[in-house]
């Protein structure tokens, strides 16, 4: 063998190795990283999974994605990252999953994806409650919600969310229609009250908490207004604030009246009506409902 | 290959709440609002100027008689402090520069008008037709807001004078 073609031999070998290598060490990253997984430490899983997906030997391997699913998942379950509402960790789980959905996995591989997907759903979902019991933060859990939707429906497209969607609404709406009426300054806390509950009246017309709670915060409103002013008001403005306190009585009106069609007896909406009309000063109507009040007591 | 980790939902049961505030009493407020405005719009005679400015309220209600001991507590009329009378009936004792028959006690608004002839007593009603009748000032409910009627001549011959914008403020009977 002559010198050019020693060489060429060797180029060619070389070539081979260096191609080589990277198969086997991705493979043996796949392997570390199910070895760190057992022995759960994500954090060497979450590196040897990210190197053995840098090739390309393995981008296509739904196994390997799904892997990648479940660290990134564990990682999410870290106290810091629990209750994170944009967090990379989940996101990369979540995208993990359905790359590996798409690459033709086996049927229980399919199945594991989507409890994963399901998995981030539902860690929004109790999200969404944390933020809007611990603090009170409506547009945080607002997007909890709204991302514990959109994840639930990649794994159940036709799943139907009305329950859900009632339910989170009527939290809000209770929740913070609760906060306004114990502390009627503070009025922002009644404007999220009314659109929650508002959003529950219109997927469910007879639900009755909702439209008690939205009677409830409309009346308060008005006597809020009211409770509110100063002895020394001048009597124009006087006329304004008498003005602005009806429309509000008034607007509560319609969902006392609905609660008392569906249900005659039911004393907060006999209550309610005796005092919105005590305030609208129709007194014989006040009289009418105190009298209805009464006997609903007695009856039961 | 994964193990697959138990995932329990928490789940939050919602109770709705109810904050109802069942005892506020709007009208209360917004009469109590209105008598310390009058304080500012009649001129009492000098022979009223000093020592306590007396607002007698004659009947029961006890929503508009703690408005009006919140509003004593905290202002004046003038220089002169404000005192909250309440009697369950009429009965000429007090000399007050404000006379509020509340409704059960309308029937005694002649009585009060022959003894406070002069006097410089203001004297306010809740019943239909009274501002035509004697008192200078006359709550009435219109288009379910709180106004009030007032009479000129009555106010005079109480011996009160009115300020000049004060009649169109209000529902005026002559």
């Amino acid at each position: 063998m002559n010198n050019a073609l020693k060489k060429y031999w060797i180029v060619v070998v070389s070539l081979l190795i260096g191609l080589g290598t990277p198969v086997f060490g991705q493979v043996d990253k796949y392997n570390r990283a199910i070895e760190c997984f057992q022995a759960q430490n994500y954090d060497c899983a979450k590196s040897a999974i990210d190197s053995a997906l840098l090739g390309k030997e393995l981008r296509n391997d739904a196994e390997t994605w799904q892997l990648k699913a479940f660290i990134y998942w564990e990682l999410t379950r870290k106290p810091e990252q629990k209750f994170k509402l944009y967090s990379a960790y989940r996101d990369s789980s979540i995208k993990a999953a359905i790359i590996s959905n798409s690459l033709k996995p086996t049927p229980e591989a399919f199945i594991k994806n989507n409890s994963i997907i399901k998995k981030h759903a539902e860690a929004y979902y109790n999200m969404c409650i944390k933020f809007l019991y611990d603090s009170l933060n409506y547009e945080k859990s607002n997007i909890a919600f709204k991302k514990y939707k959109e994840n639930y429906s990649k794994v159940d497209s036709t799943f139907d969310f009305k329950a859900k969607d009632i339910e989170f609404y009527s939290a809000v709406g209770s929740r913070f229609s609760e906060l306004y009426n114990s502390n009627p300054t503070k009025s922002e806390y009644g404007e999220i009250a009314k659109v929650a509950l508002m959003k529950v009246i219109e997927l469910d017309p007879k639900n009755i908490s909702a439209n008690i709670n939205l009677g409830i915060v409309y009346y308060n409103q008005g006597v809020g207004l009211i409770n509110q002013m100063s002895i020394d008001t001048p009597l124009d403005k006087l006329e304004v604030i008498q003005d602005n306190s009806n429309k509000l009585f008034k607007q509560s009106l319609p969902f006392m009246n609905k609660v008392y069609s569906l249900d005659p007896k039911n004393l907060k909406a006999l209550e309610s009506l005796r005092q919105i009309y005590q305030a609208l000063n129709e007194t014989e109507k006040s009289l009418e409902f105190n009298k209805k009040l009464e006997d609903a007591k007695q009856g039961q | 290959m994964v193990r697959l980790i138990k995932y329990v939902l928490v789940l939050v049961v919602v109770l709705a709440g109810f904050g109802f505030k069942q005892n506020y009493d709007t009208n209360a407020k917004i009469k109590a609002v209105y008598i310390y405005n009058f304080t500012r719009y009649f001129e009492w005679p000098d022979a009223k100027k000093s020592g306590n400015f007396q607002i007698h309220i004659v009947g029961t209600n006890v929503s508009l008689l703690k408005e009006l001991n919140d509003m004593a507590a905290k202002k004046k009329v003038g220089t002169q402090s404000i005192e909250v009378l309440n009697t369950p009936a009429f009965d000429g004792k007090s000399k007050p520069h404000m006379l509020f028959l509340l409704p059960e006690a309308s029937k005694s608004l002649s009585d009060a008008i022959s003894k406070f002839k002069g006097k410089g007593t203001l004297i306010i009603t809740e019943k239909e037709g009274a501002a035509k009748t004697g008192a200078a000032i006359n709550f009435v409910i219109v288009e379910n807001k709180q106004k009030f009627e007032f009479s000129k001549i009555s106010t005079n011959k109480a011996g009160l004078k009115a300020s000049e914008d004060f009649k169109t403020l209000a529902i005026a009977v002559d």
